[in-house]
């Protein structure tokens, strides 16, 4: 017989130790949220990561650091906190770092159980933070992993309070848990980890889990983020070229990202005709380093701006979902752009919240009759880039590659011939739209290469479209490097046009835009993305920020027609190019897991309480139907036994009874004995040896009888069943007493003592 | 496990040794603990270290738990300029008989004080090996038996200033236990102060237990019980011990032994034919103390006592108590 039987809990040390453990975990999971928020702090979270990490490898460091280093701490933060505020132009970032360094003061020194709750509450706060800022599914698993290790640590809490009561320790017995080792310590941890513990732990976390999703589906829904208005406490760097200004080469940054920017949730996957063209912002006046939105147009923007939830498109709403139209849900990942993508024309958009929206749509129909009317540009913009993702919905979507605009006509009927329409405060619908580049060396090449591009004819617009295109195909290819030959007199973009040089998207689109100009047409370039690849699992568009795209319109006297000057009609990239006229179909690994997160939009992002009264009653019918089901079967199962016995018996038929039914009962008894045996030689396999329950319970009894202060014997009754007891657990089995007699004097002797 | 410890024999067996404490209690005031302790060692069969600063009541323990059993005891006072013919014997020849004659010396008794058995020479000291691990003497390639049961008991003073040899660790180990003595109690040391003995001669103790008493305790020790999960716990005092970052070294396999030894031994002086985990922490200390030694080198033997028994206790209150 071997002796590995080992006591089943942890003494007061391994507790300790394991507190250390979690404590760490949650600062390390708490830490890793802040990775979500866009803020000046991950060269800060990498050292305070690694510093914690090393801790918990070796518990021993803090005891090393000497004491005047842990009594400069706190003033040290406070003094860092200080210059960080002074220096930093937000106060957000400036709290989060903050708490940054306060988690890695507690996780890092040794922690009494006042400053343990002080650790959550810390870890606590980042992961609100982050979770509040940014509704990402990556939060809400990190928020899972908080919780289970917050339940575990308080309750270890719970376990060394009780472990610690009566015992006092000397001040090196305090840190001997430091030097347990980690072989020893894990075999121990595997030892206790008792299928019973998982069993509870599991169950206590998935009725925290379950409790919380139960709330999160009753109460009502509001906006945290504008409710505690946290992002006004942070500025964000742009990600993206979206802004008002495009400069050559931005687009070919984007291309190397490949993050998802947005994710289309379509009704209808066939609602797709061809790749769309998600149309972002409009880039109507040239410089020569670039295009980018008038000042104008930006004025009328903000003119425009107003807090609604509701923006209306060009045309109808839909009363009905089934119209000509699809249903189209659009999430935008923060840090894009605050331009909204629209694929077409569409009848109304719905954001989540209410916000504060500026639009060149008209929104009453008195404006659209006005003279400086700029409905034809089609941008929805926020006031500012958002914080979290922002969803909307588009009904009645149909895309679209020409934007009717009727008003522009006159505005440029009053251009030609009236010169621009000053206004009184200067600020003024300038033709923007038919200016390229100036300057006699610009317009001799240009019009020079417009000749060339048309065989000299003054062309309609959509011929001329065609052969411009045509034209630009055939002298430049498409590369994401571009060189723009030297020069003098000439703009950037003028010189690449005469050259035989390849390009990427902006430089086709532009060019096609500087050749139109120049021949008459009223052109602009739009920036945005294009195409997309559709997940195989969820059925939605996943377009990555490498899928931004800048292409050109051309007005041809009543609309704005798309032109894609980019060889491959824009597959700007070689994923694009690869993608056959059908919408790719992706269904790898990554887009299962990216599949998660569009169901956890659709369910965590609602748009109303519609989709939440839906789930409830889902719920709902579901447990009724299957109870309504499980009672027929019943009675079912009542009425054919009725039916049974209520039949004669004869000899045969008793027979036959009896021996089903000892069939029956074998086999059962069977079944019953393999499993039992299965399971005694799990039970055997997970515990070497199983100590006798006798002596366990006697054990039991002894632990409890003997309380902390009355070492030894005990009084009394307590001290007449202890050496009994003591037989039990200890003594030969052939000189037991009869146990029950000693548990039940024992249970006797508690009660009394 | 046939060999069972029979209800009759434990109880005779407590009584006995009732009989000794009561009657070495009249000589040594207040040491209870001490004197059972020596009591666990003459049942476990072991050697007896006892040590401590001169004047305490060393000796006066020794001398009366060997006159407190009627068998032969002798008592040796080791001096730097003592033989091991001293202690062993010496073969001289004889006239009459015209061979070599064995003369027995001291050793040849059943309890044999040791007095400041650190003054002597080694060599001497480790004439003392062979005969405390199997109870003989070989002397010009004849072994003699010496008296059965064998005890000694040997007393050293652990701090003295000159002519001392400390006892080499191999020796340390051929005793199952080391005791401190300590100062009596105020109360005590007043009953001490009033009575009028002086000397040992003056210690007029009866024999209480016989020699065959002691041989059938001693046989009763081996069965006492000792379950599964006490075992174990004693296997981890003694692993952790090997360890423990401050020993050079952990305790011997033979240290191990003695612990489960001297448990049994207690738990009979308890009364009891089963050990719990209390024997093996209040054996733990006497048992082992003595075969440690500390990795870095201290100023002097007391700090040194200190520190190992610090490091025990605390290796005692980490290993878990079986339940």
């Amino acid at each position: 017989m071997s002796t590995a039987v080992k006591p089943r809990q942890l003494s007061l040390d391994e507790l300790l130790r394991l507190k250390w453990l979690l404590g760490g975990a949650m600062a390390l999971v708490s830490l890793w949220t802040v990775f979500f928020l866009d803020i000046e702090a991950l060269g800060l979270v990498g050292v305070v990561g690694a510093v914690i990490i090393a801790v918990l490898v070796w518990p021993q460091l803090p005891g090393r650091v000497p004491p005047l280093l842990w009594k400069m701490a706190v003033p040290g933060i406070i003094v860092a906190m200080a210059a960080d505020l002074y220096f930093s132009p937000d106060t957000l970032p400036v709290l989060i770092r903050l708490a940054i360094l306060l988690v890695l003061y507690r996780a890092t020194a040794y922690r009494r159980k006042r400053e343990d709750l002080q650790l959550l509450v810390l870890g606590l706060f980042l992961i609100v933070v982050a979770g509040v800022l940014t509704v990402s599914l990556g939060f809400a698993f990190l928020l899972l992993l908080f919780t289970a290790c917050a339940l575990g640590f308080l309750f270890i809490i719970n376990l060394i309070d009780a472990a610690e009561t009566g015992a006092t320790r000397t001040a090196e017995a305090e840190t001997a848990w430091t030097r347990l080792g980690w072989r020893p310590f894990l075999g121990r941890l595997r030892q206790v980890a008792d299928w019973r513990l998982i069993l509870f732990a599991s169950a206590l976390f998935t009725a925290v889990v379950v409790m919380s999703g139960l709330l999160f589906l009753v109460i009502p829904r509001f906006e945290m983020a504008s409710g505690f208005f946290l992002d006004k406490y942070i500025t964000r760097k742009s990600r993206s070229g979206f802004n008002d200004t495009v400069r050559f080469g931005d687009v070919t940054e984007l291309s190397k990202d490949d993050s998802v920017a947005m994710r289309v949730d379509l009704t209808n996957a066939g609602e797709l005709r061809g790749e769309p063209y998600w149309r972002l912002v409009v880039l109507d006046e040239y410089l020569p380093e670039g295009f980018r939105l008038s000042t104008y147009l930006k004025a009328q923007l903000i003119l425009s701006q107003r807090a609604t939830q509701v923006v209306r498109g060009r045309l109808s709403p839909v009363r009905r979902r089934e119209t000509v139209g699809g249903f189209w849900t659009i999430y935008l990942e923060p840090g894009v752009s605050r331009y909204l993508p629209l694929p077409g024309n569409f009848g109304i958009l719905r954001l989540r919240d209410a916000a504060q929206v500026q639009t060149t749509m008209p929104q009453e129909k008195a404006r659209s009759d006005r003279q400086d009317s700029i409905d034809g540009f089609n941008i929805i913009a926020l006031r500012t880039e958002p914080m979290a993702m922002t969803a909307f919905q588009l009904d009645n979507v149909v895309m679209t590659d020409a934007l009717p605009d009727p008003q522009f006509s006159r505005h440029l009927r009053g251009w030609l011939h009236g010169g621009e329409n000053v206004r009184a405060d200067g600020n003024y619908y300038s033709p923007t739209m038919l200016k390229g580049p100036v300057g006699p060396a610009n317009v001799a090449t240009l019009l020079r290469l417009v000749a060339e591009s048309t065989g000299g004819n003054q062309l309609p617009a959509d011929e001329f479209a065609r052969r411009a295109t045509a034209w630009l195909r055939s002298r430049h290819a498409y590369a994401l490097s571009v060189k723009i030959p030297k020069g003098e007199g000439t703009d950037d973009i003028v010189r690449w046009l005469d050259s035989n040089e390849p390009g990427f998207c902006e430089y086709f689109a532009a060019g096609f835009t500087v050749l139109a100009r120049a021949a008459g047409h009223p052109a602009r370039v739009v920036a945005g993305f294009h195409g997309g690849v559709l997940n195989g699992f969820e059925n939605y568009i996943a377009v990555r920020n490498s899928n931004a795209h800048a292409w050109a319109e051309i007005y041809d006297g009543k609309a704005w027609l798309r032109i894609d000057p980019t060889p491959g009609g824009g597959q700007n990239s070689a994923r694009n190019a690869a993608a056959s006229a059908e919408q790719e179909h992706d269904s790898s690994w990554s887009a299962r897991v990216d599949s998660l997160r569009v169901l956890w939009y659709r369910r965590i992002v609602n748009f109303d309480s519609r989709q939440q009264v839906q789930l409830l009653e889902q719920v709902k019918t579901f447990t009724t139907d299957s109870g309504s089901v499980l009672k027929l079967r019943l009675e079912a199962i009542s009425k054919y036994l009725k039916l049974w016995l209520s039949q004669p018996w004869d000899a045969g038929r008793i027979r036959r009874t009896i021996g089903w039914s000892m069939v029956a009962v074998a086999s059962g008894w069977v079944l019953w004995r393999l499993t039992g045996l299965g399971w005694q030689r799990w039970w055997q396999w997970r515990r070497p040896v199983e100590y006798d329950p006798v002596r366990r319970a006697a054990g039991r009894w002894l632990t409890r009888l003997r309380q902390p202060g009355e070492a030894g014997g005990g009084r009394g009754e307590a001290g007449k069943v202890i050496p009994e007891l003591q037989r039990l657990r200890y003594g030969r089995r052939e000189t037991w007493p009869e146990p029950r007699a000693v548990f039940r004097r024992a249970k006797q002797a508690r009660r009394k003592g | 496990m046939s060999d069972f410890a029979p209800a009759a024999e434990v109880a005779s067996t407590r009584e006995a040794l009732t009989r000794l404490k009561a009657n070495m209690r009249q000589t040594i005031k207040g040491k209870d603990d001490v004197i059972e302790q020596s009591l666990v060692c003459l049942l476990a069969g072991g050697h007896l270290l006892i040590e401590d600063l001169p004047g305490v009541g060393k000796t006066t323990l020794a001398y009366s738990l060997a006159r407190s059993m009627d068998c032969a005891f002798s008592r040796i006072q080791f001096t730097s300029d003592l033989l091991p013919t001293d202690v062993t014997g010496v073969s001289i020849y004889d006239e009459t008989l015209k061979e070599f004659v064995f003369k027995s010396g001291p050793v040849f008794a059943n309890v044999v004080l040791a007095d400041e058995i650190n003054r002597a020479t080694p060599k001497t000291q480790s004439a003392l090996l062979e005969v405390m691990d199997r109870a003989k003497v070989t002397v010009d390639g004849q072994a003699h038996t010496v008296g059965a049961p064998f005890m000694v008991i040997a007393t050293q003073n652990p701090v003295d200033y000159e002519g001392t040899f400390p006892l080499p660790e191999s020796q340390m180990d051929r005793f199952l236990m080391r005791l401190q003595m300590g100062y009596p109690k105020p109360g005590d040391e007043l009953e001490i102060l009033r009575s009028p003995r002086l000397g040992y001669d003056a210690i007029a103790l009866n024999p209480v237990v016989t020699k065959s008493d002691i041989h059938q305790m001693q046989a009763l020790v081996g069965k006492v019980f000792v379950e599964d999960t006490v075992l174990d716990y004693i296997l981890k005092i003694i692993t952790a011990t090997r360890t423990e970052v401050e020993f050079k070294a952990g305790v011997s396999v033979r240290g191990g032994l003695a612990l489960r030894v001297a448990a049994q031994a207690r738990a009979l002086v308890q009364g009891r034919d089963f050990v719990v985990p209390e024997d093996v922490q209040e054996a733990a200390g006497p048992v082992l103390a003595h075969r440690l030694s500390l990795a870095r080198q201290t100023s002097d033997a007391l700090e040194e006592r200190r520190t190992v028994l610090a490091a025990l206790r605390r290796i005692i209150n980490s290993v878990p108590v079986p339940e």
